[in-house]
């Protein structure tokens, strides 16, 4: 067996998208973007984390789908600015619904976590 | 999230199955686009074509974990392996096809033939009325100390009407036959029944014409009407609609036609006609020891059935005490109509159809767990590269299970057209009106859920069962054998399904032996009766309240008639035909034995005209044949039959004896008569053994309704309009009715006996049969497998019989331990259910000694094409040979 140089793994500060939080992250920016395709959405993502943390962009696929699924999301095929056939996908009602609900959750959630961090 | 939105997701995800190659392009059109996008990016950085083309792989992840994952989002991951496994199962069996279709025939015929019987079991038992809410409909009626139902009178209905609380509606029946004639149509007798005006609705039977009966209808003075059933309407005015107000006679009261009743709906078993219950023959206003009536209530809202039958009995009970001359044993009681009108699961005879049913199923199972198994042993090369490639234990398992769901579903579908096809065989043997209007036979949910059920649980059987077993393999001996199984580990198994499938068939032919003991037809007693050439009809007297002589006097006329008619060799009449039984009367004397008091004995007495032995080919075996004189006054006789005189004068001769019969009973005349004739035995009623009979003149008491025979030396269907206007000739409103050939009268009397018999043979051999296709595949399939075996020891000088001893000596300790296997299963079978339907012990040495002889034949035959195969093996070749 070959060994691994397991630390070497593991030097990357970088972070993987905390779990749970990507689907919010994809409401937000199509809220805040309008229709977009995978690769837009990615790349916003990855802009305002600003190397903060990683994203695997094949994970937006799944992610996107999930929330189409359960109505959050629509999509329609559309033209890329460079002429390519791309999937774009839109926020609907439900989704600025769910958005809004899940904002203020996070909200509630982070100013509670700082709190018993603060305090600790 | 809410339920909505989980609703949402998995509808999304079912539709997402059927359109799995849009779904997977879409995704590799988006991945695609994505990688170009990040690409084109990336070389605006300064990276060559190929560098950003990798990096933008390296960004986007494993491309082929993102498609699983993404698939594993769409779709319903759980049914697509299992659709995917289904399709390999079909693949491979397609390539087995002998195999997949031996093992679909065999379940086919375990399940149908068990989908069969619990669509006769549910017609008869389980069913239920085709009424709404049958639950709360209950059936009541008087029963003495012997169980037997003595009917409700009139007034006791009225009680329960006017008094009884618990109940919502009261209804009141009975049935009679009718003879309707007046019309213009010929005179023809049906069976009628009377009933209140309520208890159409109280059954839920709506006119599909016309009216039902209204509560005007039950007023004395109003105007008599009548319904007509849908097929009287069809036959008798060809479905005229101008039928409603027309006036036609029943039993010569003049009524109106007002409605017309569907198709089954011959509330309460047959009937053809409805009237009100006020004409009903022998109705009796005032007259409360008159029980010919039967009554149907509805339960009131939220009375359970205990505290209406408590109500029930109160009140019929005071009626009963009311007359000192009742029989104060009587009781009254309600019971839900359904367990009055159907079977009961818990009939022993009920028990053992459902036992043999599920025993067919087992036996095919057995055989078909025995092919899994070698099949699997076959397939023991193909487990052990799927092993050793690092499929699991539990993967292989899931495939032989699955394998097992395709086949019993094949089996099912199969087997489901088995059991249509032998219902309706077995329906079609039921002559028609035997059967009363709610016995039905189609298809319902439950027969469905039986068969779904029953198919679900052969997998468990023949495909989880040996599952284990098949899929245990040594990897490294296996492949190393050249894809055989090592040694004979691994062999008990089908030594196990064997001896079930012979104990259960074991215990199928002990039942049945014993019912083939037991009802096998034609009986020798049958033989009596010569019933080729000769055909029957009824008549009845249009005017019941004729004097005697009147009678015999219209019937005298009737006989001489027919007599003349051509191709007519010899003619009788009779009140009761062969097996279609006839009163019985206590005997008051016999020879010189008196009894004031109590009876001597029960006799079944037959009124008959001269002729009667030689028409209808009945041996008389000494005396003489009834005269035109005989009957009246002057000439006293009677006719008595084998067992009659062995029973009464033994070791004597009975003729010129004298016998008396009961005065109280209108069938007969009280005073002595003298034996003339000594007659052979026949089966008066459908029973098992011919009984004691006594012939007796028909004028001594001449009934309304007789039966002509005629014995014919031409076609029947020249002679029966002859013999019709024969007897119109004599009087138009007379009905002829029920014109048959004797042959058909003994058939359909006989029908229940009969279609029994034939349902335990064709079980006995189905079974039999899958044993031995079993013992014959398993025997071969040895053969094949051990033929190294045997050539090394022919090659070596192995004597035929040694190299026999080796191929049948496994299949004779299977077969013995089957064998005492099934006799312990018999006597098991005999405890729980009784003989109560065969009425002699299945477990007898005279029907073990069958069975063995039976099961020899089968094992003979079953080993023997095998065992020629293994003596005929070239050893070279079988040597060689891999």
């Amino acid at each position: 067996m070959l060994p691994i140089n397991r630390s070497a793994a593991t030097v990357n500060p970088e972070s993987e998208v905390p779990y749970g939080t990507l689907d919010l992250m994809v409401l937000k920016t199509l809220a805040a973007l309008g229709p977009l395709h995978g690769y837009g959405v990615a790349r916003r993502i990855e802009q305002i984390a600003d190397g903060q943390f990683l994203l695997n962009q094949g994970t937006i696929y799944p992610a996107l789908l999930r929330l189409e699924q359960k109505g959050w999301i629509a999509s329609a095929w559309g033209v890329s600015d460079n002429n390519r056939r791309a999937r774009f996908y839109s926020i609907t009602a439900k989704g600025r619904r769910q958005l809004a609900a899940e904002s203020q959750l996070w909200a509630r959630t982070v100013s509670i976590v700082n709190r018993l961090l603060e305090e600790g | 999230m809410t339920l909505f939105t989980h609703a949402r997701v998995l509808i999304s995800r079912v539709l997402d199955v059927f359109v799995r190659s849009r779904r997977d392009a879409r995704v590799n059109d988006e991945i695609e686009t994505h990688l170009d996008l990040l690409t084109t990016d990336l070389m605006a950085t300064g990276l060559s074509p190929r560098e950003a083309r990798a990096a933008a792989r390296r960004t986007l992840g494993g491309v082929d974990q993102l498609k699983s994952e993404y698939r594993d989002q769409r779709g319903l991951p759980l049914l697509d392996t299992f659709l995917q496994d289904v399709r390999f199962a079909g693949r491979l069996l397609t390539r087995d096809r002998g195999f997949a279709t031996t093992a679909v025939v065999v379940l086919a015929i375990g399940i149908g033939v068990n989908n069969m019987f619990f669509t006769i079991l549910n017609a008869h038992t389980i069913r239920g009325l085709p009424i709404a809410e049958a639950s709360r409909i209950v059936y009541i009626s008087t029963f003495d100390d012997r169980n037997r139902d003595r009917g409700v009178s009139f007034p006791e209905f009225l009680d329960l009407r006017e008094g009884a609380e618990s109940l919502a509606a009261v209804s009141a029946f009975s049935t009679a036959p009718a003879i309707v004639a007046g019309d213009g149509f010929a005179a023809d007798r049906l069976t009628a029944t009377f009933l209140s005006s309520n208890a159409f609705d109280l059954l839920g039977i709506d006119a599909q014409f016309g009216r039902g009966l209204i509560p005007d209808d039950d007023a004395t003075g109003s105007t008599p009407v009548v319904l007509l059933g849908n097929a009287v309407w069809q036959a008798r005015y060809g479905g005229d609609p101008r039928v409603l107000g027309r006036a036609i006679l029943v039993n010569g009261t003049l009524s109106t036609i007002v409605g017309v009743v569907p198709d089954r709906s011959g509330f309460p078993t047959t009937a053809d006609i409805w009237l009100p219950l006020r004409l009903a023959p022998g109705f009796a206003a005032g007259n409360r020891d008159m029980r010919n009536l039967r009554a149907l209530a509805r339960l009131g809202d939220g009375v359970p059935l205990t505290e209406a039958a408590a109500e029930v009995d109160i009140i019929i009970g005071r009626s009963i005490q009311s007359n000192p001359k009742a029989d104060q044993k009587m009781r009254a009681r309600a019971t839900p109509v359904d367990q009055q009108f159907f079977g009961r699961l818990t009939d022993p005879a009920w028990k053992a159809f459902i036992a043999a049913g599920f025993l067919v199923v087992l036996i095919s199972c057995a055989n078909v767990a025995n092919l899994m198994l070698a099949h699997s042993i076959g397939r023991a090369r193909e487990f052990a590269i799927r092993t050793s490639l690092g499929a699991s234990r539990r993967r292989i398992l899931r495939q032989l299970l699955i394998e097992g769901v395709v086949l019993a579903g094949g089996g099912a579908v199969v087997g489901f057209g088995v059991s249509l096809a032998s219902v309706r065989l077995f329906r079609s043997a039921i002559p028609a009106n035997a059967l009363p209007y709610w016995m039905d036979y189609s298809v319902d949910a439950r027969v469905i859920a039986a068969l779904v059920l029953v198919a679900l649980c052969t997998v468990f059987l023949f495909a989880l069962l040996p599952a284990p077993q098949a899929s245990k393999a040594d990897v490294n001996a296996i492949l190393k054998e050249g894809g055989r199984p090592a040694g004979g580990r691994g062999s008990r198994w089908p030594t196990v399904f064997l001896t079930a499938e012979f104990a259960l068939a074991v215990v199928l032919l002990s039942q049945t032996v014993a019912n083939v003991r037991d009802a096998s037809p034609p009986l020798p007693s049958d033989r009596a009766i010569d019933t080729r050439d000769v055909i029957t009809a009824a008549l009845t007297l249009p005017a019941p309240k004729m004097s005697t002589e009147e009678r015999i006097q219209r019937y005298e006329s009737v006989y001489e008639r027919i007599r003349t008619l051509p191709g007519v060799t010899s003619v009788s009449m009779a009140n009761a035909l062969p097996l279609m039984g006839g009163a019985e009367v206590a005997l008051k004397a016999v020879g010189t034995r008196h009894s004031t008091t109590d009876a001597i004995g029960n006799v079944r007495t037959v009124l008959i005209a001269p002729g009667y032995f030689r028409t209808i080919g009945i041996d008389l075996l000494h005396g003489r044949e009834l005269t035109a004189d005989d009957g009246t006054a002057a000439s006293p006789v009677c006719i008595v039959n084998e067992r009659f005189a062995a029973k009464f004068f033994p070791g004597i001769s009975p003729l010129g004896q004298q016998i008396a019969l009961t005065a109280d009973s209108a069938a007969v005349a009280a005073e002595p008569v003298a034996i003339i004739g000594v007659a052979a035995d026949i089966r008066q009623r459908p029973s098992r053994d011919p009984e004691p009979l006594v012939y007796v003149p028909y004028k001594t008491a001449p009934p309304v309704t007789l039966s002509v025979l005629l014995r014919i030396n031409t076609d029947p269907a020249r002679v029966v309009p002859l013999l019709r206007n024969a007897i119109l000739t004599v009087d138009p409103s007379m009905p002829v009715y029920r014109i048959q050939a004797m042959s058909e009268v003994v058939r359909d009397a006989d029908w229940n006996r009969r279609l029994s018999y034939v349902l335990v043979m064709f079980v006995t051999f189905v079974a039999v049969g899958l044993s031995t296709v079993g013992l014959y595949a398993v025997t071969a399939h040895g053969v094949s497998r051990r033929s190294q075996e045997i050539g090394v020891r022919m090659a070596l000088g192995a004597r035929s019989s040694a190299v026999l001893l080796i191929v049948v000596r496994r299949i004779l300790i299977q077969l013995s331990l089957g064998f005492i296997a099934g006799i312990l299963c018999t006597i098991a079978w005999q405890r729980m259910f009784g003989s109560a339907n065969t009425g002699e012990k299945a477990f007898a040495a005279v029907s073990l000694a069958q069975v063995a002889a039976t099961l020899l034949v089968v094992a003979a035959v079953a080993c023997f094409v095998p065992a020629r195969r293994a003596l005929r093996l070239d050893p070279v070749a079988a040597i060689r040979g891999d």
